[in-house]
């Protein structure tokens, strides 16, 4: 028997569902290229059909009618809603939105670029302001660093002029700003120190409170002494400064004498 | 629609129309064979309403797929019916009708239209007409949805017998059914 005979032979199986999955797939397969077979199954298919007609008829309830109908109905409403959402005016509004989405997505991107072009204009002149402010500021710095440098050098020469004629005393100048929170000092022919010993410069609190500790300092072989202080006894507001001689490397409370003493 | 009797042909072009009306006038010609075909196959009334509700619904969803010049709409129906129910057969562990109520309700055959009737009636002529163990054998296949292979099984024939009693009966079927 050859292969096409054997399908054949299992026609009438097939028709009537009695193949197994796997016969049921290879014939299928054969049906595909054989038209004799798919003819043949034609007819057997009606045959086949006799024995469900065969089967006795029987009444469903009168309820499943009505819940065909319904679910008929309800698929009506569904199939009509589709027309409502593809209505031309509704497709014409979809394409306006379509049409007009690139425009407004524009509008937004210029407005945008525009902001940041603002800001960024902004952004320069304040760039431009603080470096100009720095720039001022630097040239304070090297004024001040001058100064200092000046004032505070090895070589620095601190002279005091005083009257002709008259014997050199130890004398000191201070420059104080309460309000900068500096003070400067700068002290000549001051007389030199015995060992372990070291100036030390007081500021006299206008409120008349203790002596407040303002630095030490060595004189020089010319017996010149310079003494500079940023961020000093914040705000107090002084009366007059004094130097003492105290044991190294200073100390809290004055000891007397004094050896300089001015009045603001 | 018109409450004259109509052939197929006529209804089902008024169905592809989208006219309810004709879905109601092939539901009540036909329910009874569709729900009757489906109740033997399933043996549950809950399970044979589903099936009787599918079979109608794919009628109305897609009535092209009935072609009048190849045949009659009730062995349409039928086998539909039957491919439908035996795959809820195979694919659902279903269980007996929980009331204990017979599966099967009053014959209606009386309310079935005049062609339909005689198509039913010709066909259970057939039927009769086969020797008992080839009809068995075509009814454990196409309506219990048995292979040959568990048809053997059951009824303990060699599978070369079921074959041949399949074989035997569907082509008397066919030879009866073109006299």
């Amino acid at each position: 028997m050859t292969a096409h005979e054997q399908y054949r032979e299992n026609l009438p199986l097939y028709a009537v569902g009695a193949l197994t999955s796997e016969e049921s797939q290879q014939l299928k397969r054969h049906l595909a290229e054989c038209a004799a077979c798919s003819d043949e199954l034609l007819s057997l298919n009606e045959a086949a059909a006799q024995i469900a007609m065969a089967v006795e008829p029987a009444v469903p309830p009168e309820r499943l009618r009505q819940q065909l109908l319904n679910r008929v109905d309800n698929e009506q409403v569904g199939l009509l809603k589709q027309p409502v959402d593809a209505r031309p005016g509704r497709r014409s509004r979809a394409r306006k939105v379509w049409f007009w989405t690139p425009v407004f997505a524009s509008v937004i991107l210029a407005i945008a670029l525009v902001t940041l072009w603002r800001q960024e204009r902004k952004l320069l002149r304040l760039n431009r302001e603080l470096a100009a402010k720095l720039e001022a500021n630097d040239r304070v710095a090297q004024q001040a660093r001058e100064l200092i440098n000046t004032l505070t050098a090895n070589d620095a020469e601190r002279i005091t002029l005083v009257a002709a004629g008259t014997k050199p005393q130890p004398a000191a100048k201070v420059v104080y700003s309460s309000r900068q929170r500096s003070l400067v000092l700068l002290a000549g022919n001051l007389n030199p120190l015995p060992p372990r010993k070291i100036y030390e410069l007081w500021l006299l609190p206008a409120s008349g409170k203790q002596p407040i500790p303002a630095g030490t300092f060595k004189p020089d072989a010319h017996g010149a002494a310079t003494l500079v202080l940023s961020q000093f006894a914040g705000g107090v507001e002084a009366k007059g400064f004094a130097v003492t001689i105290e044991n190294e490397p200073g100390s809290i409370v004055p000891t007397m004498p004094i050896i300089l003493s001015g009045s603001a | 629609m018109s409450q004259q009797p109509l052939n197929d042909a006529d209804v089902v072009a008024q169905l592809r129309q989208g006219d309810k009306e004709a879905l109601v006038y092939l539901y009540d010609q036909y329910s009874r064979l569709v729900y009757g075909i489906a109740l033997r196959v399933l043996k549950s009334r809950a399970a044979a309403e589903d099936i009787v509700q599918e079979v109608f619904l794919q009628l109305w969803r897609n009535p092209t797929a009935f072609d009048a010049q190849r045949g009659r709409l009730a062995p349409w129906l039928a086998v539909i019916t039957r491919h439908r129910a035996v795959d809820s057969l195979r694919k659902l562990k279903f269980e007996v009708d929980s009331h204990g109520n017979s599966p099967f309700p009053e014959p209606a055959s009386h309310n079935m239209s005049a062609h339909c009737l005689a198509d039913a009636e010709k066909a259970r002529r057939l039927m009769t007409r086969l020797p008992t163990e080839q009809r068995q054998a075509l009814e454990l296949a196409f309506l219990d949805g048995l292979t040959h292979v568990e048809i053997a099984e059951r009824i303990g024939q060699p599978l070369g017998t079921v074959k041949s009693r399949i074989r035997l009966g569907l082509l008397f079927l066919r030879k009866e059914l073109a006299v």
